[in-house]
């Protein structure tokens, strides 16, 4: 059985040569063997405690501590045992072992537990089963269990003690952990024998009987269980033999906890024999052992057993004086066992209020997630529409010193931008959302880059800027280029922003490298103001810069150094820095980065030639945005960019649908925040509910939101690229040429037929243009009533075609509108159908929501309808009379 | 006379849509219709306390400066709440039913060929709420009444115990 473990172990054990490993290995045979032989593990346990001194390994000293001081604690010296325990506690806590700690605290456990001192037993069980539970070891958790098992049984709490130890049945049975599962099963057995379901307890300890060798501790305890339960069931004469071969089998082994179970009901077998002298020797010897050993319980539960004998043999002051023992010893067990039921009610509320803590937090979180996404939105809406009008003002030729204000506008703008980016920024970092990427990339090309973009920035203060890559660095690295840029772009800026004159110079030095990864140090040095020595430390918190007369002096929200701070922990680098007064500041960055093979070619990002600006001047493109600002800048911004190009509009995403069903775009430069329905439903439905060619269309989203989760919603949903608002011109182009493909595009615009639109847009009639099922249907086929209606539809209809047509000369759209929403349900009561009178279109375009120059067709259209509609009608009408 | 008579008001500029809703409305309930082409014609008539108004949501159509069907519904419902308004509307959209609902009207039901037959269950599920009212009116006062003349006799009884007691 078990010993199969031991021959495995000490099997390794032999091959093992490490010291370590081989202390290591020892210590679990020893923790086999402690099992049966309780002073040989002693042994073993001195053994391995002056190894370890010898090789300096406290982490094996501190188990061997342990496991003497649970030898001890078998062998009843309980002082001694919680001497080394105490050892091995504190040298668990010198070196940080979670596991050990929690062995030591389940061990101090068991010893005041025996003690009797069970309120202290439970506390240390339970920090044993908290720290099990953070290192989520299982089967220690389930020792923990156990051990709260023995407590609440010792509480004469069965209820909970059998669901503590069922509780740890599946882990031990599952870790076939067969000493574990045994003492288990015999506290099991225990339970159940006080519960008086002797069944089930009779079988626990006879499954531990069979699994135990004769001659050991377990075999002594499991047989005096058997014995407990036969005396309890009446079958005196077995229960004595089991009892006495138990009892000589302890005394053999000198296990305490049998010796005196096996007196103790060997006694009350003889009691109720009658041979009360047999039975006070029994009793009188279990009584002593157990005030020997402090073992609280049992001294109890004899001095009742010994009041009731002393009762019997007339020995009246005898069993007075320990019935006032055994009320005593009542009291105080009680009083443990209601104050332990206080404790675990306290328990249970504490872990309640944690979890309502955790739910209100995460719940904040989310919040604040949303509350930033919003303001994100709401700022940035409005600033798409500024930053563009003033744009698109800047093309109009506009005098001196309107070009100084416009000037301005653009300034302030721009760094409003700045502000608002690095804010998120920094809600994003805080909030999880930022994904450090491995990609390749060239290091010299991401450095140019940066020096490219602050050039003019420095130049403008007449600072020099240096640039100087160490020649041995790799150029082909594997990192985040976007966020390493970042880091360069804020501490760079940074340094040219405080320093009025002299120089700027930024570095790039190896610090060590081996076949596939490397750390470089990034070092920007400058001869600006410097640091004073207080405040450096604080520069890395938020909102934070040199004094706040500085934030006065240099404005900036003081963002930029906790964010690159923070991006740098992310790629778990380092960021150091130096500074004097009056000297200038050296700012120390050490990045991780892997070595790549290759990188990817350049992509062309310069301005697009004139062949592809060619192309995209052909695309039809529908822009659906509801801001009426923003729906200016883009169409303004897309005429002055791509003359020729043809934009429609939609207000809403349900109204974008409409359009792609109806005509057949290349590009929807797609809003996603959206009154009636959203840019992201709207691809959906266009993706999955319309029939190819149309469901094909391409979907830039043109959007405020930034936050990376967002974006790939809008990816998900099949939308082709994304553009952050408010959008730079050259960006938008290449998005969409990114996005079309330009031959195709072109070609199509060949193919589409450039003749009038009227023929595009309308087909032919049909032969009949009215129907009268529904006017026959709804006056139930009376003819008068039929003649009433079209009657009255002739009379009325030429008035309003007439007040159309007024509307359209004196370009009265809302009247056009309004007029259009009058025929609408008439023509359709005549059965004249959407698709062929184009009402509803008439109405909407009206309303803003489609090509106004469209209108006048429309109109046309519709007359030639309604002529014939007319004639229709007025024919049927005079055959009816007739 | 037309006092205990039903009374339905029609507000649409459009006279073909009147009189279809009418002749499909007098077929099928017993009430007095009446039928305006404007806004500012019905609310004259409102002393005539019609229980149903079925109002149009553009009633601008025909007459310039004419007042819309929410302006109408504002004022219908400002001074005489006891009359539900069932809003009508060429079209299907959303902000028009918010706004309908918003100023109190107690449905909203798209022009079309389906609108006739919508129409009839709205009025259906309004006249099932006028009766409840009426039902709910009349008992209340049924209450009070019984509770007033309990108390009075409780009243009496109390005066006849006490003064009318011979004494012993």
């Amino acid at each position: 059985m078990h010993n199969i473990r031991l021959k495995e172990l000490q099997a390794q054990y032999a091959l093992l040569t490490d010291e370590h490993q081989r202390l290591d290995t020892y210590i679990d045979i020893a923790m086999e063997i402690r099992n049966n032989d309780v002073d040989e593990a002693i042994k073993m346990a001195n053994d391995i405690i002056d190894r370890a001194d010898a090789i300096d390994y406290p982490l094996a000293k501190g188990r061997g501590l342990n496991l003497k001081g649970w030898c001890y604690w078998r062998q009843g010296n309980y002082d001694e045992g919680l001497t080394f325990l105490q050892q091995a506690h504190d040298i668990a806590g010198e070196t940080d072992n979670l596991p050990l700690k929690a062995r030591v605290l389940n061990n101090f456990g068991y010893i005041y537990r025996d003690r009797g001192d069970l309120a202290t037993a439970m506390t240390f069980f339970e920090n044993a089963l908290a720290l099990n539970e953070k290192i989520k070891d299982e089967v220690a958790q389930a020792v923990n269990l156990s051990s709260i098992a023995y407590v609440h049984y010792d509480l004469n709490d069965y209820e909970n003690a059998l669901e503590f130890a069922l509780r740890c049945l599946p882990t031990f049975s599952k870790a076939k952990d067969n000493h574990r599962l045994t003492s288990l099963r015999h506290i099991l057995g225990n339970i159940y024998f006080k519960l008086e379901q002797y069944q089930e307890a009779l079988q626990c300890f006879e499954q531990n009987l069979a699994h135990a060798d004769q001659g050991t501790v377990l075999h002594a305890l499991s047989l005096s269980g058997i014995g407990k339960v036969y005396y309890k069931d009446g079958q005196s004469d077995e229960a004595e033999q089991v009892l006495l071969e138990a009892m000589e089998e302890s005394e053999k082994l000198a296990d305490v906890e049998v010796q005196i179970t096996t007196n103790y009901y060997l006694g009350r077998l003889r009691m109720d024999e009658g041979s009360f002298r047999r039975s006070k020797n029994c009793l009188e010897t279990a009584f002593e052992l157990s005030v020997q050993y402090h073992r609280l319980h049992d001294e109890m539960s004899l001095h009742e057993m010994l009041s009731m004998l002393y009762d019997k043999m007339g020995d009246v002051p005898r069993a007075f004086g320990h019935l006032k023992d055994y009320e005593r010893l009542k009291e105080e067990i009680f009083q443990q066992r209601t104050l332990n039921k206080l404790r675990n009610l306290q328990t249970r509320q504490q872990v309640e209020l944690a979890k309502k803590e955790k739910e209100v937090a995460e719940r904040t979180a989310a919040l604040k997630q949303q509350f930033m996404a919003n303001m994100s939105h709401e700022i940035r809406t409005p600033m798409n529409a500024i930053v563009g009008l003033t744009r698109l003002l800047m093309e109009k030729e506009p005098q001196p010193h309107q070009i100084r204000y416009l000037d301005a506008i653009k300034q302030s703008a721009d760094n409003l931008l700045v502000i608002i980016n690095d804010i998120l920024d920094l809600s994003k970092i805080e909030a999880g959302k930022i994904i450090i990427e491995q990609t390749n990339f060239s290091l010299r090309r991401l450095m140019e880059a940066v020096r490219d973009m602050l050039f003019h920035k420095a130049d403008e203060k007449g600072l020099q800027l240096r640039l100087s890559i160490d020649r041995g660095i790799p150029d082909k690295l594997v990192g985040d280029p976007t966020r390493i840029s970042q880091i360069l772009i804020n501490l760079v800026g940074n340094a040219i922003k405080f320093t009025e004159n002299g120089f700027v110079e930024f570095r790039v030095l190896l610090q060590s490298q081996n076949q596939n990864n490397c750390t470089l140090l990034f070092e920007i040095e400058d001869s600006g103001i410097g640091i004073d020595a207080d405040y450096i430390d604080k520069i890395f918190e938020s909102f934070t810069q040199a004094g706040t007369d500085t934030a006065r002096k240099f404005g900036g929200t003081g963002l930029g150094l906790t964010i690159s701070r923070q991006l740098t922990d992310l790629m778990h680098g380092k960021i150091e820095i130096k500074s004097t007064v009056g000297e200038g500041t050296t700012f120390t960055v050490s990045i991780p980065l892997g070595i790549a093979d290759s990188i990817p070619e350049k992509e062309e990002e310069t301005a697009l030639s004139k062949k592809d600006i060619d192309a995209l001047r052909a695309t039809r493109v529908l822009l659906v945005e509801d801001n009426e600002f923003n729906r200016m800048v883009a169409v303004d911004t897309l005429e002055e960019l791509l003359p020729g190009i043809k934009i429609d509009i939609a207000v809403n995403g349900a109204e974008a649908v409409e359009k792609v069903k109806l005509h057949l775009y290349d590009l929807l430069l797609m809003d996603i925040q959206m009154p009636v329905m959203n840019g992201v439903e709207a691809t959906l439905i266009i993706r999955q509910e319309l029939k190819p060619p149309r469901n094909a269309v391409k979907i830039i989203a043109m959007t405020a939101n930034v936050l990376q989760e967002n974006v790939q919603q809008y990816l998900d949903a099949g939308m082709n690229g994304y553009l952050s608002k408010p959008f730079k011109t050259e960006e938008l182009l290449q998005k969409m040429s990114a996005v079309l493909n330009l031959a195709d595009v072109a070609q199509k615009a060949e193919n589409r037929p450039e003749v009038k639109p009227i023929q595009e847009t309308f087909k032919p009639l049909p032969e009949r243009v009215t129907d009268k099922t529904f006017l026959k249907q709804f006056t139930g086929g009376k003819e008068d009533k039929i003649e009433k209606y079209v009657g009255m539809f002739l009379e009325n209809a030429p008035r309003l075609l007439n007040h159309l047509d007024e509307g359209l000369k004196a370009n009265d759209l809302g009247e056009i509108k309004i007029v259009a929403h009058s025929l609408k349900p008439q023509l359709t009561y005549m059965g004249v159908k959407e698709a062929v009178s184009n009402i509803f279109l008439i109405e909407q375009t009206a309303g803003g929501a489609g090509d106004i120059d469209k209108l006048p067709e429309l109109i046309e259209h519709l007359h030639l309808v309604c002529k014939k509609a007319f004639a229709e009608l007025s024919i049927s009408n005079h055959t009816d009379k007739r | 006379m037309a006092e205990n008579k039903r009374l339905i008001f029609l507000v649409d500029d459009e006279p073909i849509q009147n009189e279809m809703l009418k002749d499909y409305l007098s077929e099928r309930f017993l009430y007095d219709i009446r039928a305006f082409d404007n806004g500012e014609d019905a609310l004259q008539n409102m002393h005539l306390k019609p229980e149903i108004m079925i109002l149009d949501y553009h009633l601008e159509g025909s007459k310039k400066g004419a007042k819309n069907g929410v302006e109408i519904l504002k004022e219908v419902k400002e001074k005489y709440p006891d009359t539900q308004v069932i809003m009508l509307s060429g079209q299907d959209k959303i902000d028009v039913a918010v706004d309908s609902i918003k100023f109190g009207a107690y449905d909203y039901v798209v022009k079309g060929e389906t609108a006739f037959s919508r129409m009839e269950n709205t009025m259906n599920n309004v006249s099932e709420l006028h009766k409840m009212k009426t039902i709910n009116t009349a008992m209340r006062k049924t209450i009070i009444f019984l509770s007033i003349s309990m108390g009075i006799i409780v009243l009496i009884s109390l005066y006849l115990f006490l003064f009318y007691r011979k004494p012993f």
